[in-house]
């Protein structure tokens, strides 16, 4: 199958005081028409900066290698007026803060159908109908009395509502969601994910889901990918990530969250901290935390070791194969 | 049966509100809250924004002053709000750590010296004893004696955390309340500071009031909880019980909507379905 977006070997330095840093090291990553592919990392690990890479977001000065294409064509090589029709007709983002994407003296019916009316030439009255027409479907109530107010007079989960419906309103082919659900409350946080699911799966839309919350990737998307220290270290078919994780990082993080559906007595630890990509050694980024590490792994760089399910890149993943089973995650199933 | 170290009876707390605000003359932060918490024990206080969870704490700190009920504390009555006499009395009896290191710390003060200063403020030591106090609360955190001359900016998040835990500790209080304490760390080292709670739980023999949104923390940290809703108090027990076989509807939702393996997002039948608006949940 053609693919929808496709990274290759993407490497970004940002520019920090004077000098650069490495943040995002060989990434690869494909993406599918209509699938959701979950990107899941802690702080520094560059998740956020893949995001702001696809769409040529990234700040002055950041160093760009490796190629991205997005239905075949190069999004570095995009003209202005291309990398335009890109930005607001193909793909959609949805930020952490929706509060802060929208202007507060703006009624939510100018920030819903800002899109539509200056990219796609729909006049006013239109793209209020139809933007009243996706705030019902996604469970709003009462969406022209909406489409009046102000952004200070709905919740935060609200707005993000009014968020996704946006998105949503252009059709784009790529969502591209950034934490979308880290500030609201739990009980919200379920809503507006199934939402997006929903829709996203419904209209065939393919989506980068970035969070840091690995059981969320895992429910919402086909495929997750974990990044550490700006790499891919695995990229699995979701149910097998979590049940059956390749890398000892995947496994450590799936075991480090406190379960709200079983009692444990001690939690398993990752030692240290997150790297970011710049501080990081010769060998495996994930060796001086890695209760498996070797010289080889302190040394050398590991292999991408592509298995029936996805990838790896560990100097031992077909011996750990067994070991890091989550047989606890095996047996729920409910 | 041992005496309680903290009493918390009826505890209400109202705000007023500005005249022509929407939603009322006032507002009822915490309806009515009544809990024992023992020596040594760890008490959950779960709930979504709005559910009343930090007025809990600042009531129980002494920062605010309940609307009406009682406060108790190793069986002194702790109601009023603290004064600054009383303040110190109250600093050994219950310390806070907040979710956020970067503004509970001095961006400008070594993280010895703030650790001193809460020493010296206590207990009468001599330099030295000072200095080897200092260290040994670092060390109890999981830090080094070596950090006693590092700024804030020159650790990591986590470490920073650690900073504000040892700080709290420095007082010896009886009780520390975590309010949203590893909310905001990443999951590998939120997993290493709940460890380190837990030692210190053991070691200490002290106190914890866990003040989280999050179930999972909740579960393995606490003995007892109590889900709060809207200032309501909407379930109570322990805690394994009231995460295994939640009675109330709205803890069953809660629950629900806690992402773990198998776990599918769901739309919620919303029993206020009326209006969209509501407070603020950021």
């Amino acid at each position: 199958m053609a693919e929808l977006l496709e990274i290759n070997d993407l490497t970004v330095e940002l520019s920090v005081r004077g000098g650069h840093r490495l943040v995002l090291d060989r990434v690869s990553l494909d993406l599918a028409p209509g699938e959701a592919l979950g990107l899941v990392g802690e702080s520094g690990s560059g998740k956020s900066t893949m995001a702001r890479a696809v769409v040529r977001g990234l700040p002055d000065g950041a160093r760009v290698r490796g190629n991205l294409r997005f239905k075949g064509a190069d999004i570095s090589a995009m003209s202005p007026k291309q990398l335009r029709a890109f930005r607001s007709q193909s793909v959609a983002t949805i930020g952490q803060n929706p509060r802060a994407s929208m202007n507060p003296v703006r009624r939510i019916g100018d920030y819903a159908t800002e899109a539509l009316r200056t990219n796609f030439k729909v006049p006013l009255a239109e793209a209020l109908r139809r933007a009243a027409v996706v705030l019902g479907d996604i469970g709003i109530n009462a969406p022209e009395r909406v489409l009046r107010q102000y952004p200070h007079q709905l919740s935060g989960g609200m707005l993000q509502r009014v968020v996704i419906a946006a998105a949503l309103l252009v059709e784009p082919d790529l969502i591209i969601a950034d934490e979308p659900t880290t500030a609201l409350d739990v009980t919200t946080q379920s809503e507006v994910m199934a939402i997006l699911q929903s829709m996203q799966a419904e209209r065939g839309m393919a989506m980068l889901f970035i969070t840091h919350d690995l059981d969320l990737a895992a429910a919402v998307c086909d495929r997750t990918a974990v990044l550490y220290a700006g790499q891919i270290i695995e990229d699995q078919a979701s149910s097998q990530l979590q049940s059956h994780p390749q890398h000892p990082y995947t496994s450590g993080l799936v075991s480090a969250r406190p379960r709200v559906d079983v009692g444990i007595e001690r939690l398993v630890t990752i030692p240290g901290r997150p790297l970011a990509a710049y501080e990081r050694g010769a060998g495996c980024t994930f060796a001086p935390r890695c209760e498996y590490a070797t010289d080889i792994c302190r040394e050398n760089m590991p292999p991408v070791l592509v298995t029936t399910s996805g990838r790896v890149a560990c100097w031992h993943a077909e011996e750990l194969g067994t070991l890091l089973h989550n047989h606890e995650g095996e047996s729920i199933g409910s | 049966m041992t005496m309680p170290i903290l009493e918390a009876s009826h505890l209400r707390k109202v705000y007023p509100l500005a005249r022509r605000s929407r939603i009322g003359s006032e507002l009822v932060a915490v309806q009515d809250l009544t809990f024992d918490l023992a020596p040594g024990g760890a008490l959950g206080i779960v709930g979504e924004s709005g559910a009343g969870k930090s007025s809990v704490a600042a009531m129980l700190m002494g920062f605010e002053r309940p609307t009406s009920g009682a406060i108790r504390i190793k069986g002194k009555d702790r109601t009023a709000a603290a004064n600054s006499k009383e303040r110190k009395n109250r600093a050994r009896d219950i310390q806070i750590v907040f979710q956020d290191p970067n503004s509970s710390l001095d961006p400008r003060q070594r993280v010895g010296d703030a650790l001193d200063e809460v020493i010296r403020f206590h207990f009468p030591l001599s330099v030295e004893d000072r200095r080897s106090r200092v260290e040994q609360l670092l060390v109890d955190v999981g830090l080094s004696a070596t950090h006693y001359g590092a700024l804030p900016r020159a650790l990591s998040g986590g470490q920073r955390q650690r900073v504000a835990i040892a700080r709290a500790l420095a007082a010896e209080p009886s009780i520390l309340i975590l309010d949203e304490s590893v909310a905001a760390l990443d999951v590998s080292i939120q997993a290493q500071i709940l460890n380190l709670l837990a030692d210190l739980r053991t070691r200490l023999g002290i106190s914890y009031i866990f003040i989280s949104h999050d179930l999972g923390v909740i579960r393995y940290s606490t003995d007892t909880a109590i889900v709060m809703r809207r200032g309501e108090v909407v379930e109570q027990g322990p805690t394994w019980q009231i995460l295994d076989s939640p009675s109330h509807p709205y803890t069953q939702m809660l629950r629900n909507s806690v992402p773990r393996p198998g776990w599918k997002p769901r739309r919620l039948l919303r029993s206020a379905a009326g209006p969209n608006e509501g407070p603020s949940d950021d």
